[in-house]
């Protein structure tokens, strides 16, 4: 969905002052998705402060500062969305392949299933982090199984030293 | 001069000293390991300080910091990735004149600049800091808020890639400093109806997400970067004197440049060491040699990208302003341990900020001395896979966000940051701006909020005072400069056309 390709497409006549350089419009960018990221984040602060009472004593109010710090993030976005759009398209850096994807949701998705398990408490934590980073380094590395062993031990002996030591001598309630 | 002697001579105890040497230690480790970041260790730390006396906390992290901005010339000089972006200008360098089989002497001009440029940085920090904040404490609140604008403005219109995307991340970065409960009216804003939004997003899991999960995030994405790591051993590593000798002019030059871009708010080593090569490069006789092995070239990019450590710290100690990223997690740390940054930090915590200043000096004594005697044992940590040190590192910021308030939320804040942090990193957008936005918001809002209650809502001060005045015309021109000097590129390209 975000990856640096460029599509090809005729030049726009909206654009035409432009005229004689060939334009590649970038249709879905990272730039694009963190400008609307940042779109929808300042209609929802907007939408929020509708609820907050004008002020009394104070000049200007507890939503003010915010109130124009969501139509400035606004205004930039739309900057930074209007000129990725009119930008020539850049060669794609090669990084961020099919498969580079796939691992980051894999690992993304694995990262959720491990705060799901401290957040409802289902599994002790020295379990739950040695089984996450047997999972982790197991799919990241892709191991030899003689290796496997290794990361076994090594995922446990972090999982459960840490819970001991963060329990134990700094005090921290872990799941 | 007394209270720094003192400091100083306190700090050579057992456990004071152990922090130092421990931090030094640490960062340079971590700085050596491309793509581990000094923020990222200092962020994962932050959250066992609280169980730390403050001023061991403060110097550990100082360690960190000075260790961190000289380690990355280890991997930047014998494996041609910089540890860290300061290191980014003795790759090219470093790495040629090591590949021509001299890589201690490469090394060993790198530490000694380091040093000189950490020790001249350090003078300036402990002569100016104490006048700076005095003067500070008379500034009123629309002074105050009026330097806090133009230290955004200053650090998104230099950091790296467009200046529209610096600022979005400043102001996105003051956005999430909104939410919770309004400490002037005493009214919850922007929580959404949400409880634990209330008190707002604490300060560390979101600087973990940001700079722990969001780089791990990226660096599985961008995949592992592998290369040949050339050897080295200690000996012949110190520079001779002939090497002082001839290099002198350009070290104390290079320093100077880079601990006046450390002062100035929110400006990394990584433009220090940029501006200090351009420099060395345009004055030295021998420019065809820059890009090709040159000595000069790393003894400029070491020297300013050391000279901003403490260079950076002067803003932070006499002001409460942020001299870096790094600067604005020391920010952090100390609020974690109830102290206010600020012009009054000199006066109410002394002892303290005395401490800090020895323990820049400190720690650019101990990494002198480490850095030379263990950068064979240390290169050998370029060689630890990132696959096995990621999957830890996200452990270790859980067990973070939890030491905050022993609540989950803050797992979910620590991802959902985290999430922020590769969409910024793919879209280039730099995170500095965004962190210092973030701490330096609250402050902004209440100085202006007060400075307009005593004048009751009247804002013209803000451009009658001439304080406040002069800093909102540089934040001004900072914005509309690149515009400016755009068109003039364009129109003197279309002259000479003609």
């Amino acid at each position: 969905m975000f990856g640096n390709q460029g599509v090809t497409a005729p030049v726009s006549p909206f654009f035409s002052f432009d005229a004689g350089v060939s334009m590649k419009i970038r249709v879905v960018g990272p730039d694009a998705v963190f400008a609307i990221l940042c779109i929808l984040l300042a209609a929802a602060v907007l939408w929020d402060l509708r609820t907050v009472p004008p002020p009394v004593f104070d000049p200007i109010g507890s939503a003010a500062v915010p109130r124009a710090l969501a139509w400035l993030m606004i205004a930039f976005s739309l900057w930074v969305l209007i000129s990725g759009l009119i930008r020539k398209a850049k060669p794609a850096e090669g990084k961020g392949g099919r498969a580079q994807w796939a691992a980051m949701i894999c690992v993304a998705a694995i990262t959720l299933v491990y705060a799901v398990f401290i957040t409802f408490a289902w599994l002790d934590f020295g379990i739950v982090s040695a089984l996450y980073l047997f999972a982790t380094i197991t799919f990241l590395e892709r191991p030899p199984y003689r290796q496997i062993p290794f990361i076994l031990l090594l995922s446990t002996g972090i999982g459960f030293g840490c819970d001991h030591v963060f329990t134990q001598f700094f005090f921290i309630d872990l799941p | 001069m007394t209270p720094l002697i003192d400091s100083f001579v306190s700090l050579l105890a057992p456990l004071p000293f152990f922090f130092v040497a421990l931090g030094t230690f640490l960062g340079i480790s971590m700085g050596a390991i491309p793509g581990l970041s000094g923020s990222m260790l200092i962020t994962l730390l932050l959250p066992l300080t609280y169980f730390m006396d403050t001023t061991h906390a403060i110097v550990l992290l100082i360690g960190i910091y000075t260790g961190t901005i000289s380690g990355g010339l280890i991997s930047a000089t014998l494996l041609k990735i910089p540890g860290t972006p300061a290191a980014v200008m003795t790759t090219f360098d470093g790495f040629p004149m090591a590949q021509a089989g001299n890589p201690g002497r490469a090394l060993g001009l790198g530490i000694g600049a380091s040093f000189v440029g950490g020790l001249v940085a350090w003078i300036a920090l402990a002569t100016l800091s104490q006048p700076i904040s005095d003067l500070a404490t008379r500034f009123s609140p629309f002074d105050y808020f009026a330097l806090i604008v133009m230290a955004l403005v200053l650090i998104s219109s230099i950091s790296q890639g467009s200046m529209v995307k610096g600022l979005l991340s400043a102001i996105l970065g003051t956005l999430f400093a909104i939410p919770g409960v309004d400490p002037s009216a005493g009214i919850p804003r922007v929580t959404f109806g949400w409880v634990s939004l209330n008190a707002g997003f604490n300060v560390l899991p979101v600087l973990i997400g940001l700079f722990a999960v969001g780089q791990m995030l990226t660096d599985i994405f961008e995949g592992e970067r592998k290369g040949t790591v050339l050897r080295v051993n200690s000996g012949a590593m110190l520079m001779r004197l002939s090497d002082w000798r001839r290099q002198m002019v350009n070290l104390l030059r290079s320093s100077v440049i880079g601990t006046w871009i450390g002062i100035l708010p929110g400006i990394g080593a990584n433009i220090g060491s940029i501006v200090a090569y351009a420099v060395a490069r345009n004055m030295s006789k021998k420019p065809e040699r820059f890009g090709k092995g040159s000595e000069e070239g790393i003894v400029a990019s070491e020297a300013a990208n050391n000279a901003t450590v403490s260079g950076a710290l002067i803003p932070l100690v006499a002001i409460g302003i942020p001299g870096s990223v790094i600067d604005a997690l020391l920010i952090s740390a100390l609020m974690i341990h109830s102290i206010q940054p600020g012009p009054l930090l000199f006066k109410q915590n002394s002892e303290l900020v005395w401490a800090m200043i020895s323990a820049a000096l400190l720690s650019n004594i101990l990494m002198f001395f480490m850095m030379s005697a263990l950068v064979a044992p240390l290169s050998r940590l370029m060689r630890l896979p990132k696959n096995w040190l990621m999957p830890c590192i996200v452990v270790f910021a859980v067990i973070g966000a939890f030491a905050v308030n022993n609540r989950a939320f803050d797992v979910w804040v620590v991802l959902g940051f985290g999430f922020l942090g590769f969409i910024m990193n793919r879209a280039k957008v730099p995170l500095g701006p965004f962190i210092i936005g973030f701490i330096l918001a609250p402050l902004a809002e209440s100085k202006l909020r007060s400075g307009l209650m005593t004048t009751a809502g009247d804002w013209t001060p803000l451009v009658t005072e001439p304080l406040p005045l002069t800093l909102l015309l540089v934040s001004i021109s900072l914005l509309f400069w690149p515009a400016v000097s755009g068109w003039r590129r364009r129109h003197s390209g279309r002259v000479s056309k003609e």
